[in-house]
């Protein structure tokens, strides 16, 4: 299994701890993150993303907040036991790739203007024009 | 005492600052390396930077100096007997080594895209640790450590003098001192190799993130920061033993007449093969199998082309020939330029020969592969500003070094007398030599007809090939000059500088000072380091992107 990553961009309207928030979010909240697995340090992934430690510590604060983590003095920053359920869980054959790529995307549509509806739209016209004729 | 009291104000804090300046050189040095023509990491770039830290880092462990430790040998002009000899041979190159490894995980860039991604694993040594070599290294260190543990129980004796003076150089048996003196700065040397290792493990682990490479590549390059610092400090594991050997063979003429063999320095030469034979793993995006940020592009194969296949062969032939030249150049160069002189000179002809072979390939390449005469090119437009530069830098550093050698030298030749060197006058002379012809080498370079056919920017290729191994030639033998001259003529600075009184280094003239003797060493060995930098990453033109040589070129 791949391991969950992060994106930033950092010319997004939306901030980048934000951003970190949200997809750290969404990843516990689809279980690719699963609870009681650790998170990086914040001043390791600070200096992975090329952020200010600030940033990221922010977002861990955030996410302790929402219920969605825990700080603990040993282990560092890990998954709750029991995380704030968001969407409902997909199919469990779903491969964990495909899974980061709708969380990706997910979180790139939560910067823009553009709706969910547009976004669905926008999928299905993209898998019509690659699936082969004949196959439905 | 106030003379020496002044020295000490000088040698504390050089002592300190030296080395720090050493490592601020090294990591602009690596940064450079990583910045590929266009000013952005690559894939290929990062792992020129892995090989750079990983041969550096060797070549700062040598041991070589420390061979004698402990050993009483009056007729030698250095002594690894006492605590502060003992200490600098086996303490600094641990430190060195490490320092090396250290500050080449310290040089990676911070991320400046405006895309960061980063992966939400936490990162730790077992993740990326080669088990075997991992396995090998723990076995060198325990099997070092033992050796270490037996040495302190060895006795010592004096060195032995003959009665008869005129057989004394033949007869003198050399003597040890106790074996827990030795035993002491070999276990200091031991746990900072211990300390040090698994410090720049930890390092590696925790390394950044790398926007050139994805998560694959990430992972591989720091296995292969893993595999080079444990293969170094294998060796040096096997290297303290070695020592341990050398000391624990000088037997007392009283209890043995004859010496034993060094099995502990036997093993330690095929540890050093079997090290060197340990490779890496490759990161994907240099082999080619997966694409890391797509932003190479696919470069044409010219290895295919008569003329790339000649410069190819210049490749191989000019080192060759120049190490032939100075193979015999040692073995006929005797007499009155023995010494300093000796080295100095061969390391030009060295030099000399392997400019010379580059010539002959162009006028080779000209002959059988050139154009019609009006395709001659003049513009120069194919050498990498960094090579310009840094060869320009190296030229007036040796200028100076070479001024101050010929003037300290007049200077103790005229207040006590003693018989000057030829050290400067041969290398001014070599030199010389050498910057004539390069000089002759790169107006042909610019001057030759274009090859035929010019596909794909070959000739442009080609041309940069060889001007910047003529520029590597050059600049590689000026900083083994200059580090040479350094070196071996450092009573020399110490009189220029004004540390010591003209008529006092008539008796200690023998005596190196010790800071122009490290940074000296330290040049000459970046200057065979320099001579094994590959050429094809600085074949680019820095504004013909789309032109790459051929690795093997």
């Amino acid at each position: 299994m791949s391991t969950p990553a992060l994106s930033v961009d950092l010319r997004a309207a939306t901030p980048p701890f934000e951003q970190i928030r949200l997809q750290v979010a969404t990843l516990i909240e689809l279980d690719i993150l699963a609870p009681g697995s650790r998170l990086p340090t914040v001043r390791s992934l600070a200096a992975d993303l090329g952020l200010a430690t600030g940033t990221v510590a922010r977002a861990y604060k955030e996410l302790e907040a929402g219920g969605y983590v825990e700080s603990r003095r040993r282990s560092g920053t890990i998954v709750s036991a029991n995380p704030p359920s968001g969407l409902p869980l997909p199919e469990p054959d779903v491969p964990a790739d495909v899974r980061a790529a709708v969380v990706h995307l997910v979180v790139t549509l939560r910067g823009t203007d553009i709706t969910e509806e547009c976004l669905v739209n926008l999928v299905r016209a993209h898998l019509r024009k690659d699936r082969p004729r004949g196959q439905c | 005492m106030s003379a020496i009291n002044n020295l000490s104000w000088v040698l504390v804090p050089g002592a300190f600052l030296g080395p720090v300046a050493l490592a601020i050189v090294l990591y602009l040095m690596l940064r450079l390396v990583l910045k590929a023509p266009g000013g952005r990491m690559s894939a290929i770039s990062i792992s020129q930077h892995a090989l750079w830290i990983g041969v550096i880092g060797w070549l700062a462990s040598s041991l070589a100096g420390a061979s004698t430790l402990g050993i009483l040998e009056p007729s030698a002009g250095t002594s690894l007997a006492s605590w502060p000899g003992m200490a600098q041979a086996v303490v600094w190159p641990v430190i060195a080594m490490v320092g090396v490894h250290a500050v080449g995980q310290f040089s990676y860039p911070q991320p400046s895209g405006r895309r960061r991604t980063a992966g939400l694993s936490v990162r730790s040594i077992r993740d990326f640790l080669p088990r075997g070599l991992a396995a090998v290294t723990g076995v060198s260190l325990v099997a070092s450590a033992a050796t270490i543990g037996w040495v302190a129980f060895l006795p010592g004796f004096p060195a032995s003098y003959p009665s008869d003076g005129a057989e004394l150089a033949q007869r003198i048996r050399p003597g040890r001192i106790e074996g827990a003196d030795v035993a002491l700065w070999l276990g200091v040397a031991w746990i900072l190799l211990a300390a040090g290792t698994v410090g720049v493990l930890w390092l590696i682990a925790r390394r950044r993130h790398l926007e050139a490479l994805d998560a694959t590549d990430n992972d591989i390059l720091r296995t292969i920061a893993m595999n080079r610092l444990l293969r170094t400090v294998t060796t040096v594991a096997w290297g303290l033993a070695g020592i341990v050997g050398t000391f624990a063979t000088t037997r007392d003429p009283m209890v043995s007449a004859t010496g034993s063999v060094n099995i502990l320095a036997l093993i330690n030469g095929v540890v050093l093969l079997w090290m060197w034979l340990w490779a890496p793993p490759t990161l994907a995006a240099v082999g080619g199998t997966s694409g890391s940020s797509g932003k190479s592009r696919s470069a044409p194969d010219f290895t295919a082309q008569p003329a790339a296949q000649v410069v190819a062969a210049i490749g191989t032939a000019s080192p060759f020939l120049g190490i032939v030249a100075g193979v015999l150049g040692l073995l006929t160069v005797t007499g009155s330029t023995t010494g300093p002189a000796r080295l100095l000179g061969v390391a030009g002809m060295i030099a000399a020969t392997a400019v010379l072979t580059i010539i002959a390939g162009e006028l080779l390449l000209q002959r059988n592969h050139g154009g019609p005469p009006q395709s001659r090119a003049t513009q120069v437009r194919w050498v990498h500003p960094a090579v310009k530069w840094t060869t320009i830098a190296v030229g007036l550093l040796y200028a100076a070094v070479l001024t101050v050698s010929a003037v300290g030298e007049s200077l103790l030749a005229a207040s006590t007398g003693l018989i000057r060197t030829l050290a400067w006058p041969v290398s001014g002379g070599v030199v010389t030599g050498t910057l004539v012809l390069a000089a002759l080498g790169v107006v042909l370079v610019l001057r030759r007809r274009r090859t035929s056919p010019d596909v794909d920017g070959l000739d442009t290729a080609l041309r940069s090939i060889s001007l910047h191994r003529i520029l590597r030639i050059t600049c590689a033998l000026l900083i083994f000059q200059t580090g040479l001259l350094l070196a071996m003529l450092s009573p020399v600075w110490k009189l220029v500088l004004g540390l010591e009184d003209p008529a006092v280094l008539g008796v200690a003239r023998d005596a190196p000072w010790q800071p122009a003797v490290v940074v000296g060493t330290i040049l000459w060995i970046a200057a065979l380091v320099l001579t094994a930098f590959p050429v094809s990453s600085f074949a680019r033109s820095p504004k013909n992107t789309d032109v790459k040589a051929d690795a093997r070129l």
